[in-house]
């Protein structure tokens, strides 16, 4: 299809098709979720949405967009058997 | 009136206004400013800066009473459907000779550098075509459109200030005055115009999620607007001197042809250009939205996204009348210049001052 | 609904496509040319353009590769360059492209006459670099061009660089892209300064810096005053000068310099004429000399810098004369710097600056600051 655009009108034409394709796609939703969601509907960026995902026991809270009844899913130090065994 | 569409956020109010000052600054606005009052236009915009500042607090004082109401709701409440409709066709004349000078002034930049083997009106046609099917998908896609591209437009004026920063030479920069006191002062409070987001203040209280933040979305796009404007206009006036005769087709475009990081990036307008034109389609779609809420205001319609199909004509045959960019200019720097005064300060201001009066009384 | 938008997006992609849009030029189409010539001629000027034979061959490999060895002239005249371009386009059939060209070489009897027209015409051109240099030969533009190509240099994009960057380590000439040209000669506040090259028969010497008036060229400055003007416009990296040795008669001191702050003018109207006053704040170290003394003791480092502060203004002096006296032509900017001590352009209008710049007196200090040396040898 970008192709076509820029065959027709150069960069003019792929500017455009990749705007009317954002536009197309920001209407979209997955699982109910709008498509770009940690950056365009500006949501708390919170720890586990960016390029990074924190390891495992590192997870405290659930994603802010998914509008959950309880946001912490583990407590502080969740290896509390590592803690006390020490 | 009923809300029946999205309600936009902070963050997006704020990407909105800046969008339409960045597209401002790319349209040769700076140009003017700097040719009425040549090097005084740092003391010049500060100073009307200041006043529009004023202007702008004034005006959120104003529309505190009204809540979820905007300029064409407090016509109706102030003078009934006839002022309503007037205001309203005043309204929409604006909108639609800023976008026909938008599309036609950028149409005609980009044939002049770059396609001009083309008939202009094939460049026109795209710019058509974007806002119409953007129109149709909806304005939940232009907001986040909006908010997807500011931060890059914003990013590239200050990425243009800063690579001449080395060469700023404060020479160029003086007089500070400018010419005289008299054209720096009172012959350059036309330049007011030059805070066209104003205009907008008027319009977007209705499309809030939350009306009660609405200051502070005034005060902070306002200041970033500002700031935008000074950063362009301190760059454009180290580049070019302010007595030569010739006058730039796009001052933002030749400055970004001269800018040089190193060794390794040269000609950045490149990728700026596509920058702006992301940033014109999606001002021109929010404007055409904007358009077609004002009809429905006044006429009822049920589904006004098909309105699109007779704006977009219009403007089509809008676009055509200019000939040459010397025309362009003109339409520029007296028609725009002056409805635009006329609209912000003018008749709104007027229509608000009397509707707060005559709600005082009630 | 849905069905319309679709349809009618479809007719109008394929109305567009019927209706040739785009021009199809590939990078076959086009001659990348290296350095452009321009020479006075009969009937305007002689456009010499030259071009790397082996580029445009590579199509299958590596394309977009202009690294050859091997170089073809060619020349036209005309009345004016795009009249010249368009003629040698027809006679190459093949557009010519100026993206890639580094240099722009013009003669002395063209820059004599006048090259405003020249200039614009180029920077409408969307394709050329600013940061392209403009060079200005003693004999043809020509000649030099033809010298560069015989000099066997291997690599096509840095032909021309190591005539025009010499002035970072030697000082002897300046960094004049077209960009800064366009800006001079576009502004109000400084006159255009241009590198100079003499050429004889088979080599190329640049040679201090032309000086325009307007856009025609009135003269040059020699080796000398053009270290005087780089550190005018804080320009200089660094310059090696030669000092009398003060304690040995006959013999030299090499003193390696450059600025450890920058130079402070400032110009003030005194009775109708401007007075200005330069502080230069050169640092050195000493690199050679004839006779070892021993540099470390510090009334023989202060001899070292009167001597130095003495040339050095010198050397001011006569740079300053040349351009006020004989040329009448403000290449540093004082103009600018005169400018700044008034509010309005009102009231700087009433000094007439243009008629009372020949007049102008001057007051040099310098202020050599010998550090260190780089001698190994102590006696």
């Amino acid at each position: 299809m970008y192709i076509i655009l820029g065959y027709i009108a150069g960069f003019l034409g792929i500017a455009l098709g990749f705007f009317i394709h954002f536009a197309i796609l920001s209407n979209q939703t997955s699982f109910g979720v709008p498509f770009f969601t940690p950056y365009i509907p500006y949501t708390d960026l919170s720890k586990n949405e960016n390029l990074y995902i924190q390891p495992v026991w590192k997870r405290e809270r659930r994603d802010q967009y998914l509008n959950t009844q309880k946001p912490e899913s583990q407590s502080h130090i969740s290896m509390k058997w590592r803690q006390n065994g020490k | 009136m009923e809300n029946n569409f999205y309600q936009i956020s902070k963050y997006e109010a704020i990407a909105l206004i800046i969008i339409i000052m960045i597209n401002k600054l790319i349209l040769n606005i700076p140009y003017y400013i700097i040719d009425l009052v040549g090097s005084g236009a740092i003391v010049n915009i500060i100073y009307i800066g200041i006043i529009d500042f004023i202007v702008t607090l004034i005006i959120v004082k104003l529309l505190k009473r009204f809540e979820n109401s905007d300029i064409l709701d407090i016509s109706e409440f102030l003078g009934g459907k006839i002022l309503k409709t007037l205001i309203g066709i005043i309204s929409i004349a604006l909108f639609l000779i800023v976008s026909f000078i938008t599309i036609v002034d950028f149409s005609n930049v980009l044939h002049i550098i770059y396609f001009s083997d083309f008939p202009i009106i094939y460049i026109l046609f795209f710019f058509i075509i974007g806002i119409l099917i953007v129109n149709f998908v909806g304005f939940k896609s232009i907001i986040r459109t909006i908010c997807f591209v500011t931060p890059f437009a914003i990013i590239s004026v200050i990425v243009a200030f800063f690579t001449i920063w080395s060469d700023l030479d404060i020479n160029n920069l003086t007089p500070i005055l400018g010419q005289s006191y008299h054209q720096n002062f009172i012959v350059g409070l036309s330049n007011t115009f030059s805070m066209y987001i104003i205009v907008y203040f008027y319009f977007i209280k209705p499309l809030l999620k939350d009306s009660t933040g609405y200051k502070k979305i005034a005060i902070i796009s306002y200041i970033i607007s500002f700031i935008l404007l000074l950063l362009t206009v301190i760059s454009m006036l180290t580049l070019f001197n302010t007595t030569s005769n010739s006058e730039p087709i796009n001052s933002l475009f030749l400055l970004s042809r001269q800018l040089e990081l190193g060794t390794f990036i040269q000609r950045i307008d490149a990728l700026f250009i596509l920058l702006w034109i992301f940033s014109i389609f999606s001002y021109l779609s929010f404007v055409v939205f904007l358009i077609n809420r004002i009809i429905k205001k006044l006429t009822n319609i049920s589904n006004e996204k098909m309105l699109t199909f007779p704006i977009c004509s219009i403007l089509i045959g809008l676009t055509l009348i200019p000939i040459n960019v010397s025309q362009i200019h003109f339409i520029e720097s007296t028609l725009y210049k002056y409805l635009v005064l006329g609209f912000m300060f003018g008749i709104s201001l007027v229509i608000l001052i009397l509707a707060n009066f005559k709600k005082a009384k009630q | 609904m849905k069905k319309h938008l679709l349809i009618t997006s479809l007719f109008l992609i394929i109305l567009f496509i019927l209706t040739r849009f785009s021009s199809s030029s590939g990078l076959d189409n086009f001659y990348f040319i290296i350095a452009i010539a321009l020479d006075t001629s009969d009937s305007g000027i002689k456009l010499s353009v030259q071009i790397p034979s082996n580029s445009t061959q590579d199509s299958s490999g590596n394309s977009g590769s202009s690294q050859s060895s091997e170089y073809q002239l060619y020349s036209v005249e005309g009345q004016t360059i795009d009249e010249c371009i368009s003629i040698l386009d027809n006679y190459l059939n093949k557009e010519i492209n100026l993206s890639h060209c580094s240099a722009i070489v013009i003669s002395e009897d063209l820059a004599k006459q006048g090259i405003q027209t020249y200039i614009n015409t180029l920077s409408n051109n969307t394709e050329l670099r600013h940061s392209c240099n403009i060079i200005i030969s003693s004999s043809t533009a020509y000649n030099i061009l033809e010298n560069i190509s015989n000099s066997g240099a291997i690599f096509s994009a840095r032909l021309y660089d190591y005539l025009t960057s010499s002035y970072e380590y030697t000082g002897y000439t300046i960094k004049s892209t077209f960009g800064e040209f366009y800006q001079a000669l576009k502004n109000d506040y400084y006159e255009p300064t241009a590198i100079y090259a003499m050429n004889s028969d088979d080599t190329i010497q640049t040679t201090g810096i032309a000086v325009f008036k307007a856009d025609a060229m009135i003269g040059t400055l020699d080796v000398s005053s053009n270290i005087a003007h780089l550190i005018a416009v804080n320009k200089l990296n660094s310059a090696t000068i030669t000092l009398n040795n003060p304690f040995s008669d006959g013999e030299k001191i090499d003193l390696d310099i450059n600025l450890y702050k920058k130079t402070d003018i400032s110009v003030d109207i005194i009775n109708g004429s401007p007075l200005i006053t330069i502080n230069v704040y050169p640092e050195g170290s000493i690199s050679s000399s004839g006779t070892v003394f021993n540099y470390i003791d510090e009334e023989k480092i202060k001899e070292v810098e009167n001597t130095s502060n003495k040339y050095l203004e010198k050397i001011f002096k006569k740079y300053v004369y040349t351009i006020t006296k004989e040329y009448n032509s403000d290449i540093v900017g004082f103009k600018g710097i005169c400018q700044s001590n008034y509010l309005t352009k009102e009231e700087f209008e009433k000094i007439h600056w243009d008629e009372i710049f020949k007049d102008s007196y001057y007051d040099i200090n310098i202020n050599t600051r010998v550090n260190s040396s780089n001698l190994f040898n102590k006696q």
